[in-house]
């Protein structure tokens, strides 16, 4: 049994580079970096359990709240995020309609839209930076204020 | 109610009826104890049926309708297709995916918009989906001294704008209804902070 040359530990070396980073992730490990993410988006107060059923990322022994990740073929994902609005976010929106009460722009996206514009956002950079598959679809569910 | 639940009560609502329906059949004598045990199990259980005498008989055949009556309309209710609200609306629906909001967010917003009117003490309100869009209705109790008419007009403009500017669901009608007297409150705290 011959052991490996310099050249070809190398080669293996390139083909492991090339990989991507969701190759060696689990479910599990991709809906935590892309809870975290969602985390810091400004407004959203913590990611939401669900309303009806516990929407959640399950591993073993453990699962990851408010992320449902689907593989509709095995070379596409999408995911479902699911969060709690901050108040504070609300109030800061009341706060701004009412100073441009005098002159309101009818062109604004609304506050919510806007908040679920930036998860969606924050969840295409993770899946980038993680080099998940093609995401088909990333569902937004704004399912409390706290 | 969530699905669990419903399907507890339809268990609870089939097994109700069954056993009603056994019961009379038994204390009718339209079958044997063995015909409802299969392999023995309950055996005991249901001969009891068959040993009574006639007046716990037509107390146990009054209980037994009871519970046929009882599981069938259960059943019914839980097997119809009534007229369910959604729990979340549809903000947008794009190449991308959804976005939904939960009819408990709009009702926040709701109610948060509504404690900034001047007047307004309290509020309850409900949100359901119409044909042209949300159909909003708040019960407001106001100050004494406020203006009802006034109060209720700020209300319904501000409610339409808020939902309309802050979700972006179309507003088909906000009904308002006032009272000066306090919400009665059964153990919960006030809406309005």
């Amino acid at each position: 049994m011959s052991s490996p040359t310099p050249e070809g530990v190398a080669v293996d070396m390139q083909a492991v580079s090339v990989q991507p980073l969701s190759a060696y992730l689990s479910d599990l490990d991709l809906a935590r970096v892309i809870a975290s993410a969602v985390r810091q988006v400004p407004g959203v107060l913590e990611m939401s359990p669900g309303r009806f059923a516990l929407e959640a990322t399950y591993g073993p022994g453990e699962h990851v709240s408010g992320v449902v990740l689907q593989h509709p073929t095995p070379d596409t994902l999408s995911v479902a995020v699911h969060v709690v609005v901050a108040e504070a976010a609300f109030r800061a929106a009341f706060d701004e309609a009412t100073l441009s009460q005098l002159a309101p722009d009818p062109e604004q996206c609304p506050m919510l839209l806007r908040l679920a514009e930036q998860i969606r956002t924050v969840v295409s950079q993770a899946a980038d930076t993680l080099g998940l598959p093609a995401l088909v679809a990333i569902d937004v569910a704004l399912d409390d204020v706290g | 109610m969530n699905v669990f639940n419903r399907i507890v009560i339809l268990i609870l609502s089939v097994a109700s009826l069954a056993f009603g329906i056994i019961g009379l059949l038994l204390l009718g004598g339209l079958i044997a104890p063995a015909a409802v045990s299969p392999n023995g199990v309950l055996l005991r259980q249901w001969s009891v049926f068959t040993q009574l005498t006639a007046a716990d008989a037509t107390a146990a055949a009054l209980v037994c309708a009871v519970l046929a009556l009882v599981g069938l309309i259960l059943l019914i209710l839980e097997l119809l297709p009534g007229r369910r609200e959604p729990a979340q609306f549809l903000v947008r629906q794009d190449g991308l995916g959804k976005v939904t909001v939960t009819r408990s967010s709009v009702q926040d917003l709701v109610q948060f918009e509504a404690a900034a009117v001047q007047g307004v003490m309290e509020t309850r309100q409900a949100v359901d989906e119409g044909r042209k869009g949300l159909r909003v209705r708040v019960r407001a109790s106001i100050a004494p001294e406020a203006e009802a008419p006034q109060v209720g007009k700020t209300l319904q403009e501000r409610v339409q704008t808020a939902i309309q500017r802050h979700i972006g669901l179309p507003v088909d009608e906000v009904q308002v209804a006032t009272q000066i007297e306090p919400f009665e409150h059964r153990g919960r705290q006030p809406r309005v902070r």
